[in-house]
Formats: structure tokens, sequence, C-alpha cells
């Protein structure tokens, strides 16, 4: 992700739900599950907090340094945003 | 909470939808082939259901309103249990009515379309059909949770892909059983209950509840309407086309759309509620003449 202005939204009509201790993304025919750092960047998405804003909010999350989380977020987005399920 | 690195990892599906391209030339394909898969089609990805005595494909592929995101809805019936051994299909357990209370449920893949796909046994569909060969039971007593009314729907439109003599014998059965008479009680029921609410949210003044109670009172006395007319989905968000399919005399494919759509009723919400009850009564009159 080059913008950190970039405000992730979901993309209409995929699929959330539980599964055990993972959360279930769901495309039309894919599904892929996260773990709960995962999760919890995909509840932030559609908030209209920017990555910036999301790698800050996952650094005091978990109580890493910012460094750490925005990489995390950067990677993991752009997998979001690979498989269609962010725009 | 401790942090680890976020994982995305593929729990099901075949992963064909990796790519914005590989997306788009699936829509594609569903928007262009309205070609139901065969049974080989189905076969080749799905060899266990081999031993199913029938097998078809029902929903709004086969209705001609599908659309990029369609599914396809296929039921499997077998005599005996069948286990999927297929490592890509999310299963789910679904617990019924019939003296045999487990119905399994698989996401799986078939060509472009996700397959929603219901795996049944013959004497679970035997029982359910049983239950509306003589007069209509009571509202209390056939006991039909949405996954068999779905069932019973399906099957009354459904296209067979194998054992088309056992499918024929009970799409037929439905539509001479009363099946029909006894969803269009249940839903003229649940729109006389929301008649009641209209009037006494009208006399009390709650203009906007009433609006919405009569929103939700047209639509059970449209679906009791069009059961009626041998239309026996559970589904509201095809009303508008099941209207124009089934375009009864009852009520104009016009008037129906305003009602569904509350036209009108932003800026006169206690006329609305009031005009639209009065029109539900006249449905439900009719249907009462018609079949009860």
């Amino acid at each position: 992700v080059n913008d950190t202005t970039w405000q992730p939204s979901r993309t209409i009509g995929v699929y959330t739900r539980r599964s055990g201790e993972m959360t279930l993304i769901e495309g039309y025919i894919d599904a892929y599950e996260t773990n709960h750092v995962g999760a919890y960047i995909w509840s932030l998405c559609g908030s209209e907090l920017n990555v910036g804003d999301i790698g800050v909010a996952v650094a005091e999350h978990y109580g890493i340094r910012i460094e750490r989380a925005a990489a995390a977020v950067d990677v993991f987005l752009e997998e979001l945003r690979t498989r269609g399920f962010v725009t | 909470l401790e942090f680890e690195e976020p994982v995305l990892a593929l729990r099901y599906g075949g992963g064909n939808e990796r790519s914005e391209e590989a997306r788009g030339q699936l829509r594609e394909r569903r928007l262009v082939s309205v070609a139901l898969p065969t049974v080989e089609d189905l076969l080749r990805v799905y060899p266990d259901f081999g031993s199913a005595s029938c097998v078809f494909v029902s929903g709004s592929v086969t209705q001609g309103w599908g659309h990029a995101n369609s599914d396809l809805d296929l039921f499997v019936v077998s005599r005996d249990a069948i286990t999927v051994s297929d490592v890509t299909v999310e299963l789910f357990e679904e617990r019924v009515s019939t003296t045999d209370p487990t119905v399994w449920l698989a996401i799986g893949e078939v060509g472009q379309f996700r397959a929603d796909i219901e795996l049944w046994r013959e004497g679970q569909v035997d029982e359910l059909i049983g239950r509306f060969a003589g007069s209509a039971p009571g509202q209390e007593g056939a006991g039909l949770g949405f996954t068999e009314k779905e069932l019973l729907y399906r099957l009354s439109v459904g296209e067979p892909l194998m054992g088309e003599q056992q499918f024929s014998s009970w799409r037929d059965a439905i539509r001479a059983s009363t099946f029909g008479i006894w969803l269009a009680e249940n839903r003229k029921l649940f729109a006389e209950g929301m008649l009641e609410d209209v009037s006494g949210m009208l006399h009390s003044g709650d203009s906007e509840s009433a609006a919405l109670a009569a929103r939700e009172g047209f639509v059970g006395g449209l679906e009791a309407l069009l059961a009626v007319y041998g239309d026996y989905s559970s589904s509201s968000k095809w009303l508008y086309r099941r209207l124009v399919a089934a375009n009864p005399t009852e009520v104009s494919v016009a008037d129906g759309w305003a009602a569904l759509t509350m036209a009108g009723a932003a800026e006169d919400p206690a006329g609305w509620a009031g005009r639209t009850a009065a029109l539900t009564q006249r449905l439900l009159v009719a249907i009462e003449r018609r079949s009860l």
C-alpha cells in the first residue's frame, strides 16, 4: 500500500462470520480465514479510518511499536485488496 | 492481547478468485452462460453424488432471473446418507422436523458458480410431502421450518439433473397436494396479524409504525395470493419478479410495486397505511374465496 491516506472499504457482498477461534471472510466462492489480528484490522475496514490510522489503532490495541503495526497492516490490506475484499 | 502477524489463508473454495482478472472472468461467464451444469459436470467435481437417486437444480438461475452473483442451488437426494469427501467443501449440519432430522448443507463450486448444496434422504422428502397428501393440516400441525418449506418450493420449480422419474413424481405430488393452501393460510394469518397492528397503531396515532406494519402485511398478503397461484417461494427479494410472473387478477403489477416500495408513505404515513391495509384486506378476502 503506497498511499497511507487510503481509506479501505469493504466490497459490497462480502460475508464475515466467526468460526471457532478464526474469522472467515467470504467472497462469492472462495473463503479465507484470518486470526484475531487480521480480524481486528478487518473490523476497521469501512470505518473511515485510513491506512495510517489503522496502523496506529493496531499499535495501541496490541501495545507494539507503530512501525511493526504499520508494516503488518500494509501487507494484510494489500492481500485483502488482491482478493477483492476491500477497495 | 498478544500480537501475531495477521494471516489470510484459503479455508474453502478452489482459490479461483485470487485476482481481479479471474473474478471478472467468472462474473462474465455467469452473465453470458445460462446453461445449467450437466450431471457429468457435477459428478466430475463431486463423484460422491453418484449414489444419489435424484439430483436437481433450482433457484434464480433456473427461473431465468440469474445475475452476476447468483449461486447454483443444488439438491441431492439419496436413499442412504452420502458422505462428502471433498475437503474444499464447507459443510454445515441443519436440523429439520422429519423423523430423520439431519440435513447436510454444503458450499461448493461447479464451473463458474458457487453451489449451495443440500443433501436430503428420500424418506425425509416423502415424509414432508406426505404431510400435505390429504386435507390441509392446521398451522400448528405441519411443523414446517424454513428449510423444509424451501425444499418443497424448490421441488415444485426445479430442473432434474439425475433421477428424472423420481423428481417428476415428487413434483407432481407437491402440485397435487394441499401445501399451497397451507402456505397461503400461513401467510394470510401473518398478514392479518399485521393488519390488526395497523389498526391499533393508527388509533394510537403512531402513523409511521402503522405504515411499516402495513407494508409487512401487504407482503404477507401478496405471498399468500401467489401461493394460491402456485408460487410457493418464501423469498421476498424476488417479489416483483414473482408478481410479474404470476400476474394475478387481484392486484396489478403497478399497484403491487407501489405498495412494496411504499410510494407516498413518507408524505402521508397514516393515509398510506390505511389504503395499503384496505388493499391487503381485499387480497385476503379474494384468497379465502379462491382457496380456503
